[in-house]
């Protein structure tokens, strides 16, 4: 392929604008910025929540306040000011019972995005808690879950309705000492979903939660607890999405899933926030715990993540294997375009007997994007035939990115077997060439190339989230490679 | 004694040493170790929390009040052991330390066709050595680096000029005296191979001490154009002693640098590799073999800085893993922005033989340029049982089954070797440990 035309195809692609930067204009109810304990005990307040969430909450305050934020990450960004980010904002129409009570404003929004949210998505089996801000505003087949005994509903509902399973699991995967982004987000988060699934029901329908950052200078910090009891099956999805803003939005968001006994818990994000523009100017700021616990023998825990957004994404969906004989699976497809930064991986720790896990990570970085994957796999004196394969794969596109691999391994018992390999390169002139040859348009030929790089991963998304993934990632990358 | 004790006893022990030990040292140097003196004052000891140190504990080592000392005696029958090793001394340039101080008794060696083999204190003094002294290697932020400058007693100097071959490998062996009291030594070595010039070296460490001992060596080397040089570690300490070295090249076009590192020895036992390719097509070949056992904690750490294009650098470290013994492998490949077509791998192969070895591996590769070919693998397992069940089935007992698939296992580190004056006596190492080590138990 010709330099020029590889040249031409980089810049196209690199100037892809981000389709989702539109804002909606709606009355927030906001809290001042800043943070003390008094924006938590209003925050705690306009929620009305129970007393042991407050308590909670000025706990994590306490310890995050004595935290240092972390720096080993191969990302940069100035000083974040933790003083001037509005910690609440909810839209002001709150509290809609149905569908037809949502702020239209708010379901354009999301028809802009498209989400399904209205009838016709029946067709497409998908259950959404959408989370506008902070504040769930709607959930759609909350009725029909609930005939099976699921509960779906945001986490403010859970807290009043079921603060016994709340207080029982928040907390237990991802402790609030576990990490400066987890403290804070543990004393401010302020909505998020929640999902029970009872003993040995399988979850008949993909449920889905969708989560956009609005109001200019609002931090989101949501919060997401997922309990798979005894042989029970689900599968979740998670979206998301950013208007486009100059300054940097922080997100700092905690996901627990908690497996029990032969259950099984599949989660899926397409993460698609808002990544800055080709200066690098902007960009909503990701640092995400997220980590799932095989508390049950036989259960299994699947992870699977398309990065295409944030300016920086900082996050490692991990996998605690503790029951006996016990999966933990982690796909991942990362994209550092621009002056994108990813540090993003997994942690497998296996403690129970005979467990199992699956790392495959693909990172793809164009323009002065810098993808790092970093994850650990440590199998405890206990886990007997502990098994680990781990494949970390690095495309490069463009001379101004870099890729980093940085796993650590660590063995402590001497019946495992655990594999690691990688590999970095980029798009061989051959392969353009060859594609070129039967016709295939320099651009088509690069996208056909990538797909095929990252299709270990998107076979392991849902078939929607699939079409999406796919979508999103042609659209960020489109032709920059040669 | 905790870290900070330790350090401040560093701090406090140097004027006074300074004055008794360092009169014959030029002015340049004296403030060289002052300078550094003052980095380790604000530095001080990494602790597990730093990325480099995460895997490695060091309290054990500061518990040992280790003394400075001066020359010392030994009591080995050096040349019988060196023979029982399976070294020929005949054929080598033969050259040892004593507690950080050289024994010309014990050695000989000489210069050859403008080859210099020599002590390095006595060069220092001599020669206008301090660009090198001091560059390639930079002591900021690394304790140990800079406590082997500020206290370094002698070491090798090899200057090889243009177009000469040395023909004669240079066998460095240190030893350590410390029959009353914990010592340590600090050693310094300097390889200066000018435009096409050839040399092998063998550093040697080697101890069976009743007593404690600390080891802190740093070995620096310059490559010439087309210069290229065959350095073989071996490290083979006493079990109580704490070795800590590194070995710092920076290479120009077109060099060739084999570098590797071997072991067995040492309680606490760390060994850093770094290169910096400088010019383009310069290659590094990196190796190693690892075999820990009993309460061992032995680290490697390997970096290679791909600065410029078309450059080549291979990795293959082996360690095995028994009783309580952990390995540990750090390594990392820093490919730069214009460092284009370089060719980089990394691969990384751990057994573990026991319920209570562990093996932690951290093979990174950190990449600024998209034209090139990097790759790296880590693989953790154990023996396998099938294999076993063969060997028995044809009459083999276990042990001696388990004995033959390690020794396979780390036989191909041995059969890297170029150099027949070290592979004989390093192969005669390994087969001993396997007969030592495994089959013990089954």
């Amino acid at each position: 392929m010709n330099p020029k035309t590889q040249e031409q195809a980089i810049e196209k692609a690199t100037q892809q604008e981000y389709k989702y930067g539109f804002t909606t204009e709606i009355e927030a109810d906001s809290a001042p910025p800043g943070l003390n304990e008094d924006i938590i005990r209003f925050i705690s307040k306009k929620k009305n929540e129970p007393s042991f969430l407050l308590e909670w909450r000025l706990k994590c305050y306490r310890y995050w306040t004595k935290m240092a934020e972390p720096t080993w990450a191969s990302v940069h960004y100035p000083k974040i000011d933790y003083q001037d980010i509005i910690y609440y904002s909810a839209p002001k129409k709150g509290g809609p019972k149905s569908l037809d009570e949502v702020d239209p404003e708010i379901l354009k929004t999301f028809e802009k995005l498209g989400v399904p949210m209205q009838e016709r998505e029946i067709l497409a089996g998908v259950a959404v808690d959408a989370v506008m801000d902070s504040v769930s505003v709607g959930t759609t087949f909350k009725k029909k879950l609930a005939e099976m005994g699921i509960l779906f509903c945001s986490f403010s509902d859970a807290v009043q309705e079921h603060p016994e399973l709340v207080e029982k699991y928040m907390g237990s995967v991802v402790p609030y000492n576990d990490n400066f982004f987890a403290a804070l987000n543990s004393a401010v988060f302020t909505d998020g979903s929640f999902c029970y699934v009872p003993k040995g029901v399988r979850c008949p329908m993909e449920l889905s939660t969708y989560f956009r950052i609005n109001a200019a200078k609002t931090g989101q910090f949501e919060r997401t607890l997922l309990i798979a009891d005894e042989g029970a099956t689900v599968s979740y999805l998670e979206g998301c999405t950013a208007p486009m803003r100059d300054e940097n939005q922080l997100h700092a968001a905690v996901v627990e899933l908690v497996a029990l006994d032969n259950a099984e818990i599949k989660y899926s994000t397409v993460q698609n926030w808002y990544p800055g523009d080709k200066d690098g100017k902007g960009g909503v700021y990701n640092f995400v715990t997220k980590r799932g616990a095989c508390r049950g023998v036989n259960s299994k825990i699947s992870w699977t993540q398309v990065e295409t957004g944030s300016a920086i994404t900082w996050k490692y969906p991990s996998c605690i294997l503790q029951g006996d004989n016990s999966v933990g699976e982690f796909y991942s497809v990362a994209v550092a375009n621009n002056f994108q930064q990813a540090d993003t991986g997994t942690k497998m720790i296996h403690v129970g007997k005979n467990t199992k896990s699956t790392i495959i990570s693909k990172g793809i970085s164009a323009g002065h994007g810098q993808n790092t994957y970093r994850g650990m796999v440590r199998i405890q004196p206990a886990a007997e035939n502990a098994q680990n394969y781990t494949q970390c794969d690095s495309l490069l596109m463009g001379d101004k990115c870099g890729a980093h691999t940085v796993p650590y391994i660590e063995v402590k018992n001497n019946s495992s077997k655990v594999g690691h390999e990688a590999s970095t390169s980029k798009i061989s002139d051959d392969q353009i060439f060859y594609c070129r040859q039967r016709g295939l348009s320099s651009e088509d030929a690069v996208n056909l190339i990538v797909n095929g790089f990252c299709k270990e991963v998107f076979r392991k998304l849902p078939m929607e989230f699939a079409v999406e993934a796919q979508k999103l990632l042609n659209v960020s990358l489109e032709g920059s490679v040669g | 004694m905790n870290s900070t004790e330790v350090k401040n006893n560093y701090l406090s022990v140097f004027s006074d040493w300074e004055k008794t030990a360092l009169t014959k040292d030029p002015f340049w140097i004296r403030e060289t170790r002052e300078k550094a003196l003052s980095y380790f004052e604000k530095s001080g000891f990494p602790s597990s929390k730093d990325e480099a140190w995460k895997y490695t504990d060091l309290d054990a080592f500061y518990k040992i009040p280790f003394a400075l000392t001066g020359e010392g005696q030994t009591k080995a029958a050096v040349s019988a052991e060196l023979k029982f090793l399976g070294f020929d001394t005949s054929k080598a340039n033969l050259m040892v330390f004593v507690n950080g101080h050289l024994s010309k008794s014990l050695s000989s060696f000489e210069d050859s066709h403008g080859i210099k083999v020599r002590s390095l204190i006595e060069s220092l003094s001599n020669g206008p050595l301090k660009r090198y002294f001091i560059e390639i290697l930079p002591f900021e932020n690394r304790p140990f680096v800079s406590l082997n400058y500020a206290y370094f007693t002698d070491g090798l100097f090899l200057h090889v000029p243009e177009g000469k071959q040395l023909e004669k490998p240079v066998h460095l062996v240190y030893l350590s005296d410390n029959s009353g009291k914990p010592t340590q030594s600090h050693l310094r070595n300097l390889i200066l191979m000018e435009e096409g010039s050839r040399a092998t070296v063998v550093e040697h460490y080697w101890g069976n001490n009743l007593n404690p001992y600390f080891t802190n060596v740093v070995t620096k080397v310059s490559l010439d154009k087309d210069a290229s040089l065959d350095h073989t570690k071996i490290q083979q300490e006493s079990e109580l002693a704490t070795h800590i070295g590194v070995l710092a090249a920076r290479q120009k076009e077109n060099s060739r640098l084999a570098a590797r590192v071997f072991s067995f020895g040492g309680g606490l036992g760390r060994s850093e590799v770094e290169t910096v390719l400088a010019e383009k097509r310069a290659e590094v070949a990196l190796d190693g073999l690892t075999l820990s056992t009993g309460k061992q904690h032995l680290d490697i750490r390997t970096f290679v800085d791909h600065l410029s294009p078309a450059c080549k650098s291979a990795q293959a470290f082996k360690a095995v893993a028994d009783k309580s013994g952990t390995a540990v492998f750090d390594g990392q490949v820093l490919v730069r922005e214009n460092a284009q077509k370089t060719d980089a791998s990394q691969s990384n192969k751990n057994l573990e033989l026991s319920k209570d070895a562990k093996i932690y591996s951290k093979p990174q590769l950190t990449i600024y340029a998209d034209d090139v070919k990097c790759s790296h693998g880590s693989a953790t397992g154990q023996l396998d049982e099938e294999a076993i069940f063969y060997f028995q089935s044809r009459g083999i007992s276990r042990e001696e089954a388990r004995r033959t698939l390690v020794y396979a296992f780390a036989e191909e580190m041995v059969g890297k070797i170029q150099n027949d004056y070290v592979k004989g006596p390093v192969g005669l190492m390994v087969q001993r440990w396997m007969e030592e080590e495994i089959g013990k138990k089954s």
